[in-house]
């Protein structure tokens, strides 16, 4: 499938959402008494990203990849060094101070760790209705009223209102950052591994919570996450990151069921399978460490850990190439196909499959 | 704002969950967590003792024209430096004063001093402190510098040095004891601040729009100040004793106004022909001290394992 | 079959707080074999930590051990003096954090630690020890042991921490070696790493893991047995098939049904009804009733009684793992 304008997405009769082009955000690294400019830090190093209206986008990769540094650029906590990143048709660093700040209104945040998300000084009615405050000319009552029928929107009852955060469990708390979150009634939503800090049965309670809030309030969603059994489960979307560039796009399921870059591959097979029949021999193990963000390898960033590297891999950086509906910056896919365990292969019968009992949520 | 953020049914809110709105009562909260730590610090007896005494003095000052037998500058030149009496149940000093009175009054002089410099010194720098850690570079250096500077002065030469160029009164000696203590605060601060700004409840403020100086004043001030009252209460008892000091120095308070430390200086000749001038008046100090000691300890105890308590 | 490495009989561990008393361990009965690879797996509060700590006893005020015993090749743990026990640890049993920075001290270079930790945990001089560093650097897969020995802790990464740390627990030659989310912190990619690597070495070794972590993929990569925790107790204990293909106490069963798998495209999400019980106050019989779904009324009063540790049991009024 050839691509007609410069988008990223596989059908794209509208307007992408988040249209995100070239980003950049470098750290300069000062040295010295006299604090001069050693090197720079290449945190995000030229991001293309296109999320739809209504998507679950997964931002994907391992420390140092430039996912956390991606998404507070895309918040506006970050200037970008350069690049364009574009809401509804709209380039954000055109925007005058004004209208940077009535975005906020569009597009919201929830934070990785829900415990320091939230001023432990505040209640949680004070936390949620911050934003309202702020932003709207509501009288206190209708403020009120918003609060409660949000908390209730998360699971939460009125009496939630008068708490302090470090009365709530991590669950809880993740629910008052979500309800904040939507109060404004934004357009997008950022998620900073929503549930990475939270217990394994919560995290599904947690996730399903964000399906729903998702589809009454119209949402879409930019998550990232290290967590890809997560991703397979709940996105619509992936981008994988390595140092700084996303190295794959693809539509999930496309994704997961035939990964063309090596890392990519890598990545799917390092998860551990919970199940103890699953072959890992097929899975494979990376050699070396990620280098600095400071200091890439030449070409293509990956190639000296990769398993099909050719020579020609250290000397230009790859651009992206469609395959399917999958787009990957690579230059070995062909080789790269017979690496790791297919997925089809390895899916054995798993205990939810055997065990499921009559009754359904 | 956004077209989806004005579509928000305020009205039909306000009335659907009515009934809801009315049960919340987010100032019960408050007043509930008050009363836990009230609760939770009067477990210290020490810190009780301290508390109790310390309001016993403030009582005194409030309430020490009607307390006190004498007037504190009354002169009696019949009963010079005479002992301890029914009539003078303190003594009475050089001119004939009684001391007992003057001791009540000095009480004032005592706390004024006490909570206005230390007032003072937590305000100026809390604010600085937080401004330094907050925005870094050039405003911290510029904090710190100061802080550095005023550090290395004993407040004996702070005091020695203002009063040189002002007027050796109390505003001064106040004065003198601020510049010297608020670099405690500012460092303090500074540090919680620091710590306090990676914490994502600051970036979620951010995200939300909210302004620097709000960001500032309404989340970070009060979570990073938290530490800093325990340090105030123990500082108190620093400045009573650096006022005593410079009172002993002939700076700060003049005579006739009745200081302790005035006190303790005028008693020191005559230490082994007529203790009671400076003994009374020195007890007084010790015991103040001891109380803001004795609370600070408690403030401190309390105040940390109460930030790790579910309740 | 041998006699066991570990043996944990009725253990009761509290905690005294101002709001009451927190019963962290119900009664937990474990054993671990020689060689054998243990996973503890629970969510938050059900007391796989406590577990650790007090086979360590490591547990101060407010806490305490209220009963029960521990045996460590045949030696009684809890009744052996504070200077017996602090032998123990380090030289018959050792710890693996989550967090590796917690067992390396940053102002100390690498070779000195581990030579010293190495030298005093078994006994040998400076230069013996650095030798067995060395060995089990190098048996972890450290690219440059060298460098490595050369560098300060906040010269290496997570991963190359936690390897140093494995290499510095090995080289005590232990018996037992408890893990307490080793890999949680690390990188997926890096994780697949450290546990392949401390797959190789145990099994050559022959020493005994008990691993604790609330990943189950883990557990299903890297455990031969399983003890699954909740609310004090182990509710379930088995092999590592028995508790992946024949799961039998309801909270196993609707764990796993929680948990996404990567290797199966998208279902339904799974949730697990209520929450986890706060162990200030456990619910009364079954701690998992008000959550179960194949509860029956005698759950709400009844205790079931508790698995021994060391054939596929599960800890349920309801359920026997003998049904399938």
């Amino acid at each position: 499938m050839s691509r007609n304008d410069d988008s990223l997405a596989s059908e794209a009769p509208a307007q992408p959402l988040l249209k995100v082009r070239g980003l950049q955000k470098h750290y300069p690294i000062k040295e010295g008494i006299l604090r001069r400019q050693t090197g720079t830090v290449r945190a995000v190093d030229g991001v293309d990203l296109d999320v739809r209206s209504g998507d679950i986008h997964a931002i994907v990769g391992e420390s140092g990849c430039g996912k956390s540094t991606l998404l507070e650029t895309l918040l506006g906590l970050e200037d970008p060094t350069s690049g364009t990143v574009a809401f509804e048709g709209t380039d954000l660093s055109s925007l005058s101070a004004q209208q940077q700040r009535q975005l906020k209104s569009e597009i919201q945040i929830v934070f990785q760790n829900p415990e320091s998300s939230l001023d432990p000084r505040d209640t949680i009615g004070q936390i949620i209705a911050e934003p309202l405050a702020l932003h709207t000319d509501a009288t206190n009552r209708q403020i009120d009223a918003r609060v409660v029928s949000l908390l209730d929107d998360v699971g939460l009852g009125p009496d939630y209102y008068g708490r302090y955060p470090h009365e709530l469990s991590g669950g809880q708390q993740q629910r008052v950052a979500i309800a904040r979150a939507i109060s404004l009634n934004p357009t997008l939503i950022l998620l900073d591994e929503p549930t990475s800090a939270l217990d394994v049965s919560v995290q599904s309670k947690t996730l399903k919570l964000l399906g729903e809030i998702k589809d009454e309030y119209d949402l879409t969603y930019v998550m990232v996450t290290h967590d890809l059994s997560v991703v397979r489960q709940f996105a619509t979307d992936v981008s994988v990151m390595y140092l700084g560039n996303v190295i794959e796009t693809a539509p999930v399921e496309a994704l997961f069921e035939s990964p063309k870059h090596p890392y990519t591959k890598a990545l799917i097979s390092a998860v551990p399978v919970p199940d103890p029949h699953y072959d890992s021999q097929n899975d494979i193990t990376l050699p070396g460490t990620v280098p600095e963000p400071s200091d890439p390898p030449s070409g293509c960033r990956f190639h000296p850990r990769c398993p099909v590297a050719a020579e020609e891999c250290s000397e230009a950086f790859p651009e992206f190439e469609a395959h399917g509906d999958t787009h990957v910056r690579c230059i070995r896919v062909a080789e790269a196909e017979s690496l790791g365990p297919v997925a089809q292969d390895n899916r054995s019968e798993s205990p939810s499959a055997t065990h499921t009992t009559p009754e359904d949520d | 704002m956004s077209e989806r953020t004005t579509s928000i049914d305020w009205e039909g809110l306000a009335d659907e969950w009515e009934d809801e709105v009315e049960q919340i009562g987010s100032a019960g909260s408050r007043l509930q967590r008050l009363t836990y730590f009230v609760r939770d610090l009067a477990k210290h007896r020490l810190s009780v003792v301290g508390a109790g005494l310390l309001m016993f003095v403030a009582v005194i000052a409030v309430f020490a024209p009607q307390i006190a037998p004498y007037s504190p500058t009354e002169v009696n030149p019949t009963a010079i430096r005479a002992g301890p009496s029914v009539a003078h149940p303190f003594g009475t000093d050089s001119l004939g004063r009684d001391i007992f009175s003057r001791v009540i009054f000095g009480s004032r002089i005592a706390l004024q001093i006490a909570v206005t410099s230390m007032g003072i010194a937590f305000v100026i720098g809390s604010v600085l402190g937080a401004l330094a850690g907050y925005y870094g570079g050039k405003v911290d250096s510029v904090v710190q510098t100061a802080i550095d500077t005023t550090w290395a002065f004993p407040a004996i030469i702070m005091g020695l040095a203002l009063a040189s160029i002002l007027e050796p009164n109390l505003t001064t000696v106040l004065a003198a004891i601020a510049l010297v203590f608020w670099g405690v605060f500012a460092r303090l601060v500074r540090g919680e601040v620091l710590s306090l700004r990676e914490l994502e409840f600051i970036k979620a403020s951010e995200a939300i729009g909210l302004s620097d100086t709000k960001i500032i004043f309404r989340h970070l001030i009060p979570n990073a100040i938290v530490p800093a009252f325990v340090v105030v209460t123990l500082q108190m008892g620093n400045a009573i004793a650096v006022a005593a000091s410079l009172s002993f120095l002939g700076l700060g308070v003049q005579p006739p106004t009745a200081s302790w430390g005035i006190m303790l200086s005028a008693g020191r000749q005559y230490i082994t022909t007529a203790w009671w001038i400076s003994v009374f008046p020195g007890l007084a100090i010790v015991i103040v001290i001891m109380s803001f000691n004795f609370l600070g300890e408690g403030l401190r105890d309390t105040i940390d394992p109460k930030l790790e308590n579910n309740r | 079959m041998s006699d066991p490495v570990l043996e944990i009989r009725d253990l009761e561990t509290a905690f005294d707080t101002s709001a009451g008393t927190v019963e962290a361990l119900r009664g937990v009965n474990l054993t671990v074999g020689a060689g054998e690879r243990v996973g503890l797996v629970g969510e938050s509060g059900s007391g796989k930590s406590v577990t650790a700590q007090s086979i360590l006893r490591l547990i101060d005020s407010p806490g305490e051990i209220a009963n029960g015993s521990i045996t460590l090749n045949g030696r009684d743990l809890l009744g052996l003096s504070s200077r017996e026990m602090q032998q123990v640890r380090g030289r018959d049993v050792t710890m693996i954090f989550q967090d590796p920075s917690t067992s390396l001290d940053p102002v100390y270079s690498v070779r000195s630690q581990m030579v010293e930790t190495i030298g005093h945990n078994r006994d040998v001089p400076d230069s013996e020890a650095e030798e067995i560093a060395r060995n089990y650097l190098d048996l972890v897969d450290m690219p440059n042991p060298d460098r490595v020995l050369d560098s300060y802790p906040h010269e290496l990464s997570g991963g190359m921490k936690q390897r140093v740390s494995i290499a510095m627990t090995l080289g005590f030659d232990p018996d037992l070696i408890i893990a307490d989310e080793p890999t949680t912190a690390l990188d997926v990619t890096v994780q697949k790493k450290v546990m392949e690597i401390f797959k190789d070495v145990i099994s050559e070794e022959d020493l005994s893991v008990l691993w604790i972590t609330h990943n189950l993929g883990v557990v299903a990569e890297f455990c031969d047995k399983v003890a699954v925790m909740y609310a004090g107790e182990i509710v379930e204990y088995g092999s590592v098939y028995d508790i992946f293909d024949r799961p039998t106490h309801p909270y196993t069963r609707e764990l796993l049904r929680t948990i996404p798998n990567i290797n199966r495209p998208a279902e339904e999400l799974r949730v697990i009804e209520g929450s986890v019980p706060h162990m200030l106050d456990p619910p009364s019989g079954c701690a998992f009733h008000p959550r179960c779904p194949d509860a029956e009324p005698e759950c709400r009063t009844m205790r079931p009684e508790q698995v021994d540790g060391d054939h596929h049991e599960a800890s349920c009024l309801v359920h026997d793992a003998t049904e399938q």
